[in-house]
């Protein structure tokens, strides 16, 4: 358990974090000024609102947390995550702004009117994508209360559970897109402070030196695996960096090291799995497709994107020096949680682990706080994006078309709490799992049930309504039959090998499924009216 | 004492007197609306009224929600406005009305206030408190607070005293808001579709090829991967760093170019 100083530094950076959210919020109401300039930063607002959605507790804690233990084959994560919103940029970002519609549902009826099942696949496939996006957030804050205030993870997971979902339920939904501007900024700054830090006081300022020392290492969870079972393994807490480095070298010389390719993804399929799940992820994430609901013009959509990435990748460099570097720091750390069978902590607790060596109680608490306010806006953001989906697109145009703003509003809420429950639930199995590694799965199946059912719908005349629905069934099918079969250790599936990502499946199954199914029907839907608003000149 | 404050005569040189009224259409803006007219009336002063439309970013579910919870506090929602108009005109009172497309509401208020120097500022306090007042603050207190001219505040509202704008107000209420159907009149070819995908796809492949070209090297040339090339760093080190300039690169350009095609569209 930490100290008093840690506890009240994570407390008043969130409290922190939260007020200045309401300031800014109250402030757009109440300033005394009045500036017309104003207008023209919005696409920064957006920017910063898009980053702070986007850098969860995946970003946070499971990419440099997956790179401490994996090595650089882990940095596909920050590299997919990035490459994401290029697609995203290309492709679909301004089509999307100048249809004015924000969830898949909404954008497929509007080519597809009436259609009833595409409106509630587009929901199922949300649901269900979000979940997947939604479970890794609260195992990471789970894994955080457990370092924190040493408690049981399943106790942990029920409090952070029960705080989010009253958090968005009653007063967060008011400020939730003031929150995420403030927190892509808190979670970039820490990052860079804990980045500054750990270089000044282990490395000398040199990044250098970083590559240096990985090259020297056999990454903690390649070297936890081989020697499991060998009784000459000392017990690594009493050993300092460099001795638990040299033990391991020694006995395993010849094996790969943390800048080695292949330690996480071992072969071509795996690879191009993960990377192709990751880069077309981003573009079929519901959440991220509704944030470009408050960019004001089509323009400022490309513009909010480039600011993004400007934020993101500069984001997921500092990761890559953050991860290994701290492979070094806490490599007996690392392990000994592993080989002493708490590998929920060495999967994700290296930031905030690595922060307390080079910066005390006081970094602790910051690398934890910054860790709380990835979580709450992401989880805040995917939750208020359930409730739109299912209470706009499925219960007001499926259910009841007459339902008042006041009952959509309640539904909302009720999806919110339900769906918060699920997670909850789904998260008590999942404590031993990299965050990053289960939100890459997440990225999977939007890269293969939205993806390419929003793709050709925007960009092909000839894509049919039964083609839209084949789409995402198939998507929706072979992706998560895949990520069961990942999450239950299951070698293969239909002779198929399961792989560290659905996509290299599941992508090309919803795709050739689309194309075959549109040449062999015919209802192309309103499709030149659609054309016209996705591409025509609105600005 | 609001004759007294008239006589100061703050209007501007040769066009008497100004009450400003800041109206959102409210129930409590109604009663802020009856009192103005009243006191515009009653001394022969123009009444200037400000509407600010707010224009804050939030997600739909957001604003819904927001707005479901304003209505217990506001009644009604009425183009206020327009009602404001009508009221000045149904008792002869010259009016001139302004609105603003974009918040600080309490800061455009300001503004124009600065603008045409009025006597003084009516407008309606909502009874926000607790939560509601510090999540969104309080646009009546706002004003009160940085107003340069005197203001007059009416608070909450009685149905029978503005029973008679109620019924111009459910009228003229606000239509909720959907989002402008608007197709540009332009034939299929005139889009250029394969054009825009061609530019697309190919300032994407720009970024894909060299990141799927990591993929393929970690997997089909990992000797050469390991290779030192700069101090400790090896070509996979360098290559994963390089991969973000180049999407940086490859987006500002996709920016230009999708921007220059617009522009000679």
């Amino acid at each position: 358990m930490t100290s008093v100083i840690t506890l009240l530094i994570v407390v008043g950076l969130i409290a922190l974090s939260l007020g200045v959210a309401l300031y800014t919020r109250r402030s757009a109401r109440t300033s005394s000024e009045f500036y017309v300039a104003g207008q023209n930063i919005s696409w920064l607002q957006n920017a910063l609102a898009l980053t702070g959605d986007y850098l969860s507790a995946a970003s946070f804690l499971g990419v440099a947390g997956a790179i401490a233990i994996f090595g650089i084959d882990k940095t596909w994560d920050g590299l997919g995550y990035f490459g994401g919103y290029i697609v995203l940029l290309a492709l679909l970002a301004v089509p999307l702004r100048k249809v004015g519609k924000y969830t898949t549902s909404e954008i497929l009826t509007t080519r597809f009117k009436g259609s009833r099942s595409l409106r509630f696949g587009g929901m199922l496939g949300a649901v269900v994508i979000s979940t997947f996006y939604v479970v890794p957030q609260i195992v990471g804050a789970g894994a955080l209360l457990q370092l924190l205030l040493g408690w049981n993870f399943t106790f942990a997971v029920l409090v952070i559970g029960a705080l989010v979902i009253a958090y968005v339920t009653t007063g967060g939904m008011r400020a939730t897109t003031y929150n995420q501007i403030i927190q892509g900024l808190v979670l970039w700054g820490a990052m860079f402070i804990i980045m500054i830090l750990m270089l000044g006081t282990v490395f000398g300022f040199n990044p250098g030196d970083v590559l240096a020392q990985a090259d020297n290492m056999v990454p903690p969870k390649l070297a936890s695996v081989l020697l499991a079972n060998d009784p000459s393994v000392p017990d690594f807490t009493t050993l300092t960096a460099d001795q638990a480095i040299a033990f391991v070298s020694g006995k395993l010389t010849g094996e790969s090291t943390a800048l080695t390719p292949g330690t996480f993804a071992p072969n071509w399929m795996n690879t191009m799995a993960l990377a192709a799940g990751l880069v077309f992820g981003t573009a079929g994430l519901p959440h991220v497709l509704t944030r470009y609901y408050t960019v004001r013009r089509p323009k400022d959509a490309r513009t909010s994107t480039i600011g993004v990435l400007l934020m993101i990748g500069s984001f997921y460099i500092m990761t890559m020096f953050v991860g290994l570097g701290a492979m070094y720091v806490l490599y007996p750390d690392l392990m000994g949680y592993f080989l002493g069978g708490n590998s929920a902590i060495a999967q994700n607790m290296a930031v905030p682990l690595l922060a307390e060596h080079t910066g005390g109680e006081v970094m602790l608490g910051v690398a934890i706080g910054g860790a709380f306010c990835a979580i709450l806006s992401t989880v805040a953001g995917l939750l208020i994006t359930i409730g739109t989906t299912v209470s706009h697109d499925f219960y007001k145009e499926v259910i009841n078309k007459k339902a008042s703003d006041r009952r959509e509003v309640l539904v909302a809420k009720l999806a919110i709490v339900a769906m918060g429950i699920m997670a909850v639930g789904i998260s008590l199995g999942m404590a031993d799992q990299n965050v990053s590694y289960l939100v890459t799965l997440a990225f999977g199946m939007a890269a293969s049930i939205f993806f390419p059912v929003l793709f050709m719908s925007i960009w092909w005349k000839r894509y049919t309504r039964q083609g839209a629905l084949a789409t995402m069934i198939a998507g929706l099918i072979v992706s998560v039959i895949f990520v069961i079969a990942a999450l239950g250790e299951i070698d293969n599936v239909l002779g198929l090998p399961v792989l560290v990502n659905p996509a290299l499946y599941s992508l090309p199954a919803a795709i050739i499924t689309g194309v075959v199914v549109s040449l062999l029907t015919k209802d192309v839907g309103d499709v030149e009216n659609f054309m016209r608003k996705a591409h025509g000149k609105t600005e | 004492m609001l004759g007294n404050l008239l006589n100061r005569s703050n209007g501007k040189a040769g066009e008497g007197n100004v009450i400003l009224l800041a109206t959102d259409g409210s129930k409590p803006a109604l009663t802020a609306t009856k009192k103005a007219v009243e006191l515009a009336k009653a001394t022969g002063a123009t009444l200037h009224i400000v509407c600010v439309r707010e224009d804050l970013m939030r997600m739909p579910l957001e604003k819904k929600g927001e707005e479901v919870a304003e209505m217990e506090l506001m009644g009604i929602h009425a183009k206020g406005g327009e009602v404001a108009m009508e009221w000045a005109a149904r008792n002869s009172v010259a009016a001139v009305l302004k609105t603003y497309d974009a918040g600080p509401v309490v800061g455009a208020i300001l503004d124009y206030a600065r603008q045409i120097k009025p006597s003084f500022i009516v407008l309606g306090h909502a009874g926000r408190s607790g939560w509601e007042k510090i999540a969104l603050g309080s646009v009546a207190e706002g004003i009160m607070k940085h107003s340069p001219f005197p203001v007059v505040m009416t608070r909450g509202y009685e149905e029978a005293y503005i029973a008679d704008l109620l019924e111009i107000a459910l009228a003229k209420l606000v239509p909720p808001e959907e989002i402008a159907e608007e197709i540009p009149a332009v034939s299929m070819e005139e889009l250029h579709i394969n054009r825009k995908l061609g530019v697309a796809f190919g300032t994407l492949l720009a970024f894909l090829i060299p990141y799927f070209g990591l993929g393929a090297l970690n997997s089909w040339a990992t000797d050469f991967a390991i290779t030192k090339v700069l101090g400790d760093a090896n070509v996979t080190v360098i290559w994963v760093l390089l991969l973000f300039p180049i999407g940086w690169v490859t987006a500002i350009v996709f920016h230009r170019m999708a921007s220059k095609k617009e522009a000679e569209a």
